[in-house]
């Protein structure tokens, strides 16, 4: 999935895809090392939220949050709803919905952070969680967003 | 004489070899952009005397800030007979990128890869050897700190100014060397002998470059603008990006091959790192760091001009009876005695203050600082890097305003140097000290404290009006790399600080020895005069300026005069007030006559605030125009004369 720099957490990481900015300053960025293909890390946030560092190589380089939005890095995951996410192995990573519904999905043991597996079963959706298969329906698995490393 | 020039990366190491391969003793530090000038000097090799020029650091030949522009206009103007590109190997593949683009201009190049002790720690290894090879050019492994790989690097040099070879460009993808002799053959065909070096010339043109752009004839420029427009088209990106990608992907190519990382433990830097920008710690550690700055300076240098101080008033009688009664004596217990003493008395605060500043620099805590203040300096309109011009100015106004060439924008240079002066100097030091230990022996470093803060607040104000009024806000972009933490060496932080100390030295023996003899002719003439009388030549001149001062509660004309010379060189105010009185001892007695409290602050006040010393002024106008250096003799002395009246008026009604 592609984010921008500003959008990390402190010890996220991702791949430099690109940036853009007009010719003279990007030419700066690239001389100082934001490099498409490098893998870069948010390694400190200043105090008062702006700058942020990263690290490129070996090399802690801080810039502002602002030019930080404009450099778009692959985090190597993608965060979609159940419903949509491609078949396979997946953490859930949010669920968007009321305290009911969330008990609910938590006693099927199906909570945030929990790793299983998606897929379909004549058009249905299961996941796959402590050797269980748990049937979900369209409408609910909407509301979980889960995380997809790719 | 054969000319080399050392170039490099920011903070790669470039001075610290210079000063190792010369002996000279050019400022170091950890932060990028310590070097804002090219300095020159010599090295002996093989019984031969080579001149050496240090240069700025730079990322790259596309310079950005007028640091950058020096370093570039000297390799490629000047043309070196070789020049050394200092490596940092911690940081290979950022230092390649410039290797190759000097490398490129058929330079002599020998590449000192420095910092060769770190690697190490850091799980860094290179095969050196192979990668020379590929680029055609020798490899030194140097430890320029350690002062390690020296011969070899002479060595080196010797043999590549007698028989070095030019490196070729190299060969980027097939589809971007396609279009690079094509641009090359428009080149040549209608400059037919304008150009060294077409191939670079080519390429410079493909990455955009406006000066050498400028260089060629519009026609030319045309046909190449088709051209690059058809192969932005292909590449889908702006040419110059093109030219940078394709030199990153043969450096990758050239790190694939020749260099190994392992992993290793998080180091102390970065653990210092996580401390120091933590989200509530790095505020707190920030000003606590500032706060020990200043109070180490104060409580430890008190202790020492304690004793210097008693060194001089003993000095000063013990020649008052020696030389009894007369001029002479006069000259050398008033003049030099009590006008240069009562300066050099604060040697220690000076040297101490420039050993914190120093020690801070070699750390590596400005780029933290600047890192921990970048948003609140541009909510007033200045800039983060902006920030270590500001500390630097805390020791003296003209290298920290030399230090602003690193900042890219126009705008926020010159708001960065109009408002440095503030920033209270060294050399306002002693008149605070003198003044605050008369008129508040209790809580003098309080006091102090205060004008400090004062500066700080009014040079914010500064940048403020400067921001609504003279400049349109404009978007500036702020990068810059945050070196690890180093642990400077004693000998190094003590011999910057050694050298301050004596500038501090050579400057009382010469502008204030000067100004003090001056000042005691004025105030012995015409003969036969009371010295230091109101007839006196000085006392007429005191008096005739002196009204401009008495809505501001010292309106006596020795504080004019005081004044008045303080803008040779801002010590002078305590120089001239010790010739005219006698040494520090007297003044204690002498100056409450003539001052109160309030007034007494309302002194210090503008004596923190009023016009840069010469040496400033003459700063400023080297580095933005006559022009504003005009503006800030005016604008500093409206500001000391605005703001002392506030704090006399106000003051004498509170107390
Ligand atoms: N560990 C280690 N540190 C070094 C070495 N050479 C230089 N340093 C340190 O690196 C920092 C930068 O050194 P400088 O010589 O000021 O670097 P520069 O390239 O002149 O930097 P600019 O003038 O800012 O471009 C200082 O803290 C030096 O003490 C080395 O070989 N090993
Ligand atoms: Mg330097």
């Amino acid at each position: 999935m592609l984010v921008p720099l500003s959008s990390l957490k402190i010890g996220m990481k991702g791949k430099i895809q690109s940036i853009d900015f007009e010719e003279q300053v990007k030419e700066r960025f690239l001389a100082m090392g934001f490099v498409p293909g490098k893998d870069i890390e948010l390694v400190h946030v200043s105090p008062f939220g702006d700058p942020m560092v990263f690290l490129i190589d070996d090399n802690k380089i801080m810039i502002r949050r602002e030019q930080a939005g404009k450099i778009l890095i692959d985090v190597g995951f993608l965060i979609e709803t159940l419903f949509s996410i491609p078949d396979g192995m997946c953490e859930v990573f949010t669920i968007d919905s009321g305290m009911m519904l969330y008990e609910r999905l938590k006693s099927l043991g199906i909570y945030p952070g929990i790793t299983g597996e998606k897929h379909l079963y004549k058009g249905k959706i299961f996941f796959r969680t402590n050797q269980k298969d748990i049937l979900l329906g369209k409408r609910i698995s909407r509301k979980i967003l889960c995380k997809k490393y790719v | 004489m054969n000319t080399v020039a050392i170039c490099g990366n920011p903070n790669s190491g470039k001075t610290t070899l210079f000063n190792a391969l010369t002996g000279s003793h050019q400022q170091v530090g950890n932060w990028p952009g310590v070097t804002v000038e090219k300095k020159v000097g010599k090295f002996k090799a093989a019984e031969k005397t080579i001149s050496i020029v240090d240069l700025p650091g730079t990322y790259s030949l596309t310079a950005n800030s007028i640091d950058e522009r020096i370093a570039r206009d000297f390799i490629i103007k000047e043309n070196p007979d070789a020049v050394i590109v200092v490596v940092d190997q911690t940081n290979l593949e950022r230092n390649l990128y410039l290797v190759l683009e000097i490398l490129e201009m058929k330079k002599k190049v020998v590449l000192a890869f420095n910092m060769s002790d770190e690697t190490q720690r850091r799980g860094i290894s290179i095969n050196t050897e192979n990668l020379a090879k590929e680029l055609g050019v020798k490899i030194v492994k140097t430890s320029a700190s350690k002062k390690e790989g020296l011969n070899e690097l002479k060595q080196a040099i010797i043999q590549t100014l007698e028989n070095g070879k030019e490196t070729q460009l190299f060969s980027y993808s097939e589809k971007f060397m396609k279009y690079l002799s094509q641009t090359e053959e428009i080149l040549k065909k209608h400059h037919s002998d304008n150009f060294v070096d077409y191939g670079w010339t080519a390429l410079k043109i493909l990455e955009g470059d406006t000066e050498i752009k400028d260089s060629v004839s519009q026609e030319t420029m045309q046909d190449i603008d088709k051209l690059t427009a058809s192969m932005s088209q292909e590449f889908k990106e702006d040419p110059s990006i093109i030219v940078s990608e394709e030199k990153y992907k043969f450096i990758s190519s050239l790190s694939k091959k020749y260099v190994t990382r392992k992993k290793v433990n998080e180091s102390w830097s970065d653990k210092v790192d996580k401390v120091v920008t933590n989200k509530w710690l790095g505020i707190p550690i920030f000003l606590l760091v500032m706060w020990l700055t200043f109070t180490l300076t104060f409580t430890i240098g008190d202790i020492f001009n304690g004793m210097l101080d008693e060194g001089f008033v003993a000095l000063g009688e013990w020649a008052g009876a020696k030389l009894g009664e007369g001029m002479l004596s006069s000259f050398i217990v008033n003049g030099i005695i009590g006008g240069v003493g009562s300066v050099v008395v604060f040697l220690p605060n000076i040297f101490l203050l420039f050993l914190f500043i120093s020690f801070l620099g070699d750390v590596g805590y400005m780029p933290r600082a600047a890192f921990v203040m970048d948003k609140l300096m541009t909510k007033i309109g200045l800039h983060g890097k902006s920030f270590i011009p500001m500390i630097l100015g805390f020791g003296c106004s003209i290298p920290a305003i030399m230090s602003t060439r690193t900042l890219e924008s126009k705008r926020d240079r010159i708001v960065t140097i109009l408002v440095n002066p503030f920033m209270s100097c060294a050399a306002r030091l002693p008149v605070y000290t003198l003044v605050a230990g008369i008129f508040f022996p209790q809580n003098a470093g309080f006091v102090i404290f205060t004008l400090y803060v004062l500066g700080i607040l009014i040079s914010i104000i500064s940048a403020l009006i400067f921001k609504k009024t003279l400049f349109k806000n404009e978007e500036s972009v702020f990068i810059m790399e945050l070196p690890p933490y180093r642990l400077p060496s004693i000998k190094s932080i003590l011999s910057e600080a050694g050298m301050r100390a004596f500038m501090f030295l050579k400057k009382a023996g010469t502008v204030i020895f000067a100004a003090v003899i001056v000042i005691w002719l004025l105030a012995s003439l015409p003969a036969g005069v009371e010295y230091a009388g109101e007839e006196s030549i000085i006392g007429i001149f005191g008096k005739i300026i002196s009204p401009i001062f008495k809505p501001l509660g010292f309106g006596f004309w020795q504080a004019s005069v005081s004044l008045f010379f303080g803008f040779l060189a801002k010590e002078v105010v305590t120089g001239t007030m010790g010739t005219l009185f006698g040494g520090e001892e007297i003044l204690s007695q002498v100056l409450p006559q003539f001052f109160n409290s309030v007034s007494a602050y309302a002194f210090l006040v503008f004596t923190l605030l009023y016009t840069p010393c010469v040496a400033t002024i003459g700063t400023i106008k080297q580095e933005i125009g006559a022009k504003w250096a005009l503006f800030s003799v005016i604008y500093s002395f409206a500001a000391a004369y605005v703001v002392s009246f506030i704090v006399f008026t106000i003051g004498s009604i509170i107390f």
